[in-house]
């Protein structure tokens, strides 16, 4: 039968092990489970368990037990170094496919921009004849004493700010939910009356709604109530209800064109349609930039 | 002959990553059983040479361990990792040409070959 080792004689050539310099937990199991094997091939019954535990351990070294250790540890200094150098490598790698995504959103936003603004420019060569026409009339109804000026600026908000947006125009920057509040839609058209105000164009300022105009939702009181309300604020705009049909016209007219809703618009008296803007293009910000453009 | 431990010094990784690619897992004494057993005696790695080359295997990535009790203490395995297998084979196929380079530049005499 083989020899087995106590779990005293382990632990014996375990401490051993430690008091003779190993420290690295992982070379003491190593060193332990080899003199252990030594030991069981070459113990037997009756035999001094001591003097052939020194006989074999001495096996293992020249001078001292932890001259193992010394060596393990230099070569593993080595190891490190390389270890660094991939780390240094991925964190490079990284920082690179970093900089690679930021710049092409950079490019996107750009062109996204640009490609907005082009279309816009494409735009002004169109005509807006039906809404127009339906515009002119419900003004007529609605405002029959009011001198109508070369431009008519349509707003039609109802869509949240960017929080690029509210800093040009020094507004808080709330939370989404929050900006869909009243409030939020109150500051919107402000800041088209204060571009009004600083750009004194022959321009005639129309703020638009829906029957249900959002953030009212399908609550046609609620937007009546809005609108006497900011009526009562706003005396130089003209407010306009139940406009679907003007927005109906003009998705006709942009068929293909465009995605999403405009929310400020430019008419000429010819019915050429000489701004549009969406919410997606950083609306007040475009509007401002063609109002400079307009003679004063 | 048993050949010296500063020969063997500089081939250790590529005898283990060798050893390692033929079996699945083994442990440093198993290591030093199978060497000296193909070898005819010839080759013995000592224990202090085999264990820091192991733990600097393990350190570059080369091999992977597994630790189990074997009755009241433990014991670790060695095999190879992914990288270490592509490994091996390179380190095996360097030193086989490394062999072939060596025997040729002892077999033939320098002075005649510089001169013709």
């Amino acid at each position: 039968m083989p020899y087995s080792l106590s779990e005293e004689q382990i632990d014996y050539i375990l401490n051993d092990i430690k008091q003779r310099g190993v420290e690295m937990e992982k070379l003491q199991i190593n060193l332990l489970d080899h003199v252990c094997i030594l030991l069981e091939e070459r113990l037997k019954e009756g035999d001094d368990f001591k003097k052939v535990y020194e006989e074999a351990i001495k096996e293992f070294f020249d001078k001292n037990l932890n001259e193992i250790e010394k060596e393990t540890k230099s070569l593993l200094k080595n190891k490190h170094y390389y270890k660094m150098k991939k780390v240094w490598y991925f964190i490079l790698f990284v920082s690179l496919g970093y900089n690679v995504i930021m710049g092409s959103k950079a490019v996107y936003k750009y062109f996204k921009y640009k490609n907005e603004m082009r279309e816009w420019l494409e735009l002004k060569e169109t005509t807006f004849k039906e809404g127009h026409t339906y515009l002119l009339q419900k003004l007529k109804e609605e405002y029959p004493e009011a001198k109508i000026k070369d431009y008519i600026c349509i707003s039609f908000l109802g869509q949240p700010m960017s929080d690029e947006e509210r800093e040009i125009f020094g507004l808080d920057k709330d939370t989404a939910s929050e900006r869909q509040t009243l409030i939020g839609l109150k500051q919107e058209y402000k800041s088209i009356d204060s571009l009004s105000n600083i750009y004194k164009n022959n321009i005639t300022y129309v703020f638009a709604f829906e029957k249900n105009h959002f953030p009212f939702r399908k609550n046609e009181e609620a937007t009546d109530e809005f609108i006497i309300s900011m009526k009562q604020e706003f005396k130089s705009a003209l407010f306009l209800k139940d406009m679907n049909k003007l927005m109906a016209a003009y998705e006709n007219n942009r068929k293909g064109k465009v995605k999403f809703y405009p929310t400020i618009f430019v008419v000429d008296r010819n019915s050429k349609l000489v701004f549009d803007c969406n919410y997606f293009a950083k609306q007040h910000v475009y509007l401002a930039k063609f109002l400079k453009t307009l003679p004063g | 002959m048993l050949f010296s431990s500063e020969l063997i010094k500089g081939t250790l990784k590529t005898i283990i990553l060798k050893m390692l690619s033929e079996n699945r897992r083994m442990y440093g004494y198993e290591i030093t059983q199978a060497v000296k057993e193909i070898t005819g005696d010839k080759i013995q790695i000592r224990e202090g040479a085999l264990y820091p080359s192991l733990h600097s295997l393990e350190a570059e990535g080369l091999l992977i361990t597994e630790t189990e009790y074997i009755g009241k203490r433990l014991r670790i395995y060695y095999s190879l990792s992914k990288e270490g297998k592509s490994k091996s084979k390179e380190k095996i196929k360097e030193f086989n040409e490394f062999m072939a380079t060596m025997k040729h530049l002892l077999d033939t005499k320098t002075k005649h070959a510089l001169l013709s």
